[in-house]
């Protein structure tokens, strides 16, 4: 492997064209800071780092607007700053803060960020630290809008050493965190590609710790550390975590006769299995592989390099399953069943409807700048951040209609819209991946009889519209997957508040129960009501309430009936079992998230229809 | 040849205490949980069709202070009958809306028992009822909201203590194996479409491996998905009904 890294950087080639394919309509925001080298987004928040000013951007997104801004409704600006708001012009601060930014990873209300050429008391010039910051929400009012933390590591902690730092180590190059909702205790994952081991400089190394979050205060333990094994192998050029594992870049990595076709270090259960992630027979010289890496909870690692490849977790080890050739160096990022490929310089790619990695991508977006595409973080939501260095941006996508589902052969199957399509058909919509309506596939809606009977049920006709928030049944005479490929109409009706102010809510759709149902009908027993999912990603049902509008405070689980005449459980139709998922997120074990474009029944008695003298919403929310 | 001897039976005695000193700090280091629940899943091998179907559902037990031995808000019903389903493990409480897919009880001493009842049609499965799934319960009433904080565990008195009855083989299988894993449950229904079983926290004891006693007629679910009318509306027919 050649010696350093800048000139990995340019050792990748640049450039490459591919048709436009048919996708859904992708929205771009450019974000107004400078920097843009990292990216980083996890829920309402996004960070750009800025690393010839020593700092990050922190952007918060708005679920009404689609947009991200300040948190207070300008669009594009920063929501804070981490880091130097004066820059690195200063000596000490660039000794502590040198290139804050060069790498951030986030989840859940954590974030981490890299300085790699900082450097503290210790005087080991490049050798590199990284800070790490909690959300708090306590803290609003505070500099930094409630991230705060702000707590270095220098490298490190292993026993009987004091320290590890060595010059030009960049420790911080790479980071990665992974945050187990479970147990509070997240993994944290920093990368030093230019660590030397004896006789072999720039072997790389890369440290894992143990990020406790739970009360009174968040602590950081040094778990485990690593080396690469020869001179350039740069271990940990980019790093990832899962919940119960990590990965290494190793981009300089020489194997199979091979130089530089690289490989990545797996660090499963026991920090001591170290498993070599090269697919054999497929890299070649110069390839880098490890360039960078992604790993999921899901079972799919996807490493970046001159070609970008998939691996799937199978009987305990990950094995190759496809390779995207041309990625240039670009980056690769997943979500949730979200998996995304920088294309360096021409294009960023989606893949999520399925996970046939050799179709045509789900969603892309081109665009020729330098190093577009270089660090991407993708959402499971649809929302992409990418880097824009050169031209000191960065820019956020989303496809607030890409979602959609897969049908089996006449199997009914109950969908929702993940958008409002306005007056788009149903024969635009689904036409183009069902075929002829009527033949190949069809729908019903519920009539206004909401005893469940079959026979209530209306047949759509192919020029029939849908509204979001209702259920609809969806048949289809072949296996197929359909998807949503029309632009928002409107946007969900804004939500200024939390409905239950007990929960952290990113975005609310109302659903006017009186409009559907009417105020005249009156059921012998249980109403049985069709609704779906409204946002293109998952809801949390326990977030979920009925209320009168402008009436009723909000209400919580448990103290009061919170669904007042309605059941607080929804039935999802699972098509593959024939069934329905009891979802109740007030009971535990149960589950509590109802997928994007499912749909479902809740139950309402008696009660409510007494009580209709006020208007009744239901009160739809995503979590964060 | 004396002092090896000697020392050989000092190692072994030293071995005993150590073994029992581990035993007994192990009993000691499992709690015993008094809130928790335990998730039953199933799924049916078709050997002719090759397949495996599953359940929409698992079967939820557990014990919550909040809970009742009768119908309360822990009970979530079904929202179609099982009967003629594939795979679908409930607990049948006509008294609580007919069949339920969880059966929370009070949370009183160290004993409990939750009466499951199996589903399947497909003819020769091989049926398997797993529960990697225990969790202990940490209650939370913040501003008058009550919450539970799940927490996955194995190291549980509690876990240590459920089993598993048979009630036509008279089997007993305990939730947990000698390894320290949860157990699994793998059988044929043998030309039956159901089978019932007994989850107990205790010893099992006689009247565990009594039948269930049902009503004469049983209460349906919430809904049924199996009446569908398939007469109407061209080459598809209607979507599945729910009433």
């Amino acid at each position: 492997m050649s010696r350093g890294i800048p000139c990995m950087l340019l050792a990748l080639g640049l450039g490459v064209s591919v048709p436009a394919v048919a996708q859904p309509v992708v929205l771009e925001q450019q974000l107004n800071s400078v920097g843009g080298e990292a990216v980083a987004v996890t829920g309402e928040w996004a960070f750009v780092g800025d690393p010839d000013n020593c700092r990050a951007y922190v952007f918060k997104y708005d679920y009404v607007t689609n947009l991200w801004g300040n948190g207070v409704g300008v669009a594009g600006l920063p929501y804070t700053i981490l880091g130097s708001v004066s820059g690195c012009g200063f000596a000490a601060t660039f000794a502590n803060l040198g290139r804050f930014g060069e790498s951030i990873a986030t989840d859940n209300g954590l974030v981490v960020i890299g300085a790699s050429t900082g450097f503290d008391a210790g005087g080991f010039y490049n050798s590199g630290r990284v800070f790490v910051f909690h959300y708090d929400a306590g803290a609003v009012g505070g500099a930094t809008g409630g991230w705060i933390g702000n707590t270095a590591v220098n490298g490190a902690r292993e026993a009987g050493l004091a320290s590890d730092q060595q010059t030009n180590a960049f420790f911080g190059f790479s980071v990665a965190v992974s945050y187990d909702d479970a147990t509070g205790i997240a993994t944290l994952v920093v990368g030093a590609p230019g660590y030397n081991i004896p006789g072999q400089s720039d072997a790389g190394k890369v440290y894992a710790y143990e990020w406790d979050t739970n009360p009174p205060t968040p602590t950081l333990t040094f778990l485990a550390s690593d080396t690469g094994n020869a001179a350039g192998d740069m271990l940990g050029y980019q790093v990832s975590a899962n919940d119960s594992a990590y990965m290494g870049g190793v981009p300089g990595a020489d194997s199979a006769g091979f130089t530089d076709n690289g490989a990545a270090f797996f660090y499963g259960a026991s920090p001591a299995v170290v498993t070599d992630l090269d697919p054999p027979g497929l890299t070649a010289d110069g390839d880098s592989l490890g360039f960078d890496v992604s790993l999921a909870d899901d079972g799919i690692a996807l490493l970046g390099g001159v070609d970008s490849y998939v691996l799937r977790e199978s009987g305990g080890s990950y094995q190759y399953e496809a390779v995207l050739t041309g990625t240039q160096g670009g980056a690769v990022s997943q979500s949730g069943g979200v998996y995304g490929f920088g294309y360096q310089g021409s294009s960023v790619r989606l893949y999520y409807a399925d996970t046939d990695f050799t179709a045509t991508e789900d969603w892309r977006v081109d665009k020729t700048e330098v190093a577009f595409g270089r660090d991407i973080s993708a959402a499971d939501d649809l929302r992409v951040l990418v880097n824009g260095e050169t031209n000191n941006r960065a820019y956020a996508y989303s496809t607030p209609c890409g979602r959609g589902g897969d049908l089996i052969a006449n199997q009914w199957t109950l969908i929702g819209l993940p958008c409002d399509t306005g007056s788009a058909t149903i024969d635009q919509i689904f036409g183009d991946d069902l075929g002829v309506y009527g033949t190949d596939w069809y729908m019903y809606r519920q009539g206004t009889d909401y005893s469940g009977a079959g026979s209530a049920y209306i047949g759509l006709s192919a020029s029939d519209t849908l509204e979001p928030g209702r259920g609809y049944w969806l048949i289809s005479a072949s296996d197929a997957s359909w998807q949503v490929d029309q632009p928002i109409a409107a946007q969900h009706s804004a939500a200024a508040i939390d409905p239950l102010t007990r929960a952290l809510v990113g975005a609310v759709f109302p659903f006017d129960l009186n409009a559907l149902m009417g105020t005249s009908y009156t059921p012998d027993s249980d109403a049985r009501v069709m609704l779906a999912n409204p946002f293109p990603a998952a809801v949390d049902w326990s977030l979920s309430a009925i209320e009168d509008v402008g009436g009723l405070p909000p209400v919580a689980i448990g103290a009061v009936p919170w669904f007042e005449g309605g059941s607080p459980t929804a039935y999802v139709y699972d098509a593959a079992s024939d069934g329905y998922t009891v979802v109740d997120g007030s009971v535990p074990g149960a589950p509590r998230e109802i997928g994007a474009g499912e749909g479902f029944f809740v139950r309402f008695n008696n009660t409510f229809y007494t009580e209709r003298a006020t208007q009744k919403y239901l009160r739809m929310a995503r979590g964060k | 040849m004396q002092r090896p001897t000697t020392t050989r039976r000092v190692l072994s005695l030293l071995a005993l205490a150590c073994a029992l000193a581990a035993g007994t700090a192990q009993a000691q280091q499992a709690p015993r949980h008094n809130q928790w629940y335990l998730a039953t899943s199933i799924s049916v091998f078709d050997a002719v069709a090759g397949k495996s179907y599953s359940a929409p559902n698992r079967a939820l037990i557990g014990q919550l202070v909040d809970a009742s031995d009768d119908c309360d808000r822990f009970d979530l019903a079904a929202f179609s009958a099982s009967n003629g389903a594939r795979a679908a493990v409930v607990f049948e409480r006509p008294a609580c809306g007919g069949e339920l897919v969880s059966d929370y009880h009070a949370r009183k001493g160290r004993r409990g028992e939750w009466e499951m009842t199996v589903y399947s049609t497909v003819a020769g499965g091989a049926v398997t009822l797993s529960w990697d799934s225990f969790h202990a319960l940490k209650r939370s009433a913040r501003g008058g909201e009550v919450s539970y904080r799940e927490t996955p565990t194995r190291n549980s008195q509690t876990l240590q203590n459920l089993h598993l009855v048979d009630l036509e083989t008279l089997e007993v299988i305990d939730a947990l194996g000698a390894d320290g894993r949860p157990n699994s449950y793998t059988f044929t229904l043998d030309g039956q479409t159901r089978r019932d079983f007994r989850w107990v926290l205790g010893n099992v004891k006689s009247r565990a491996f009594k039948p269930i006693v049902r009503a004469a007629s049983a209460s349906a679910a919430v809904g049924s998905t199996r009446a569908v009318a398939p007469t109407a509306a061209g080459k598809f027919g209607l979507p599945p009904a729910a009433n």
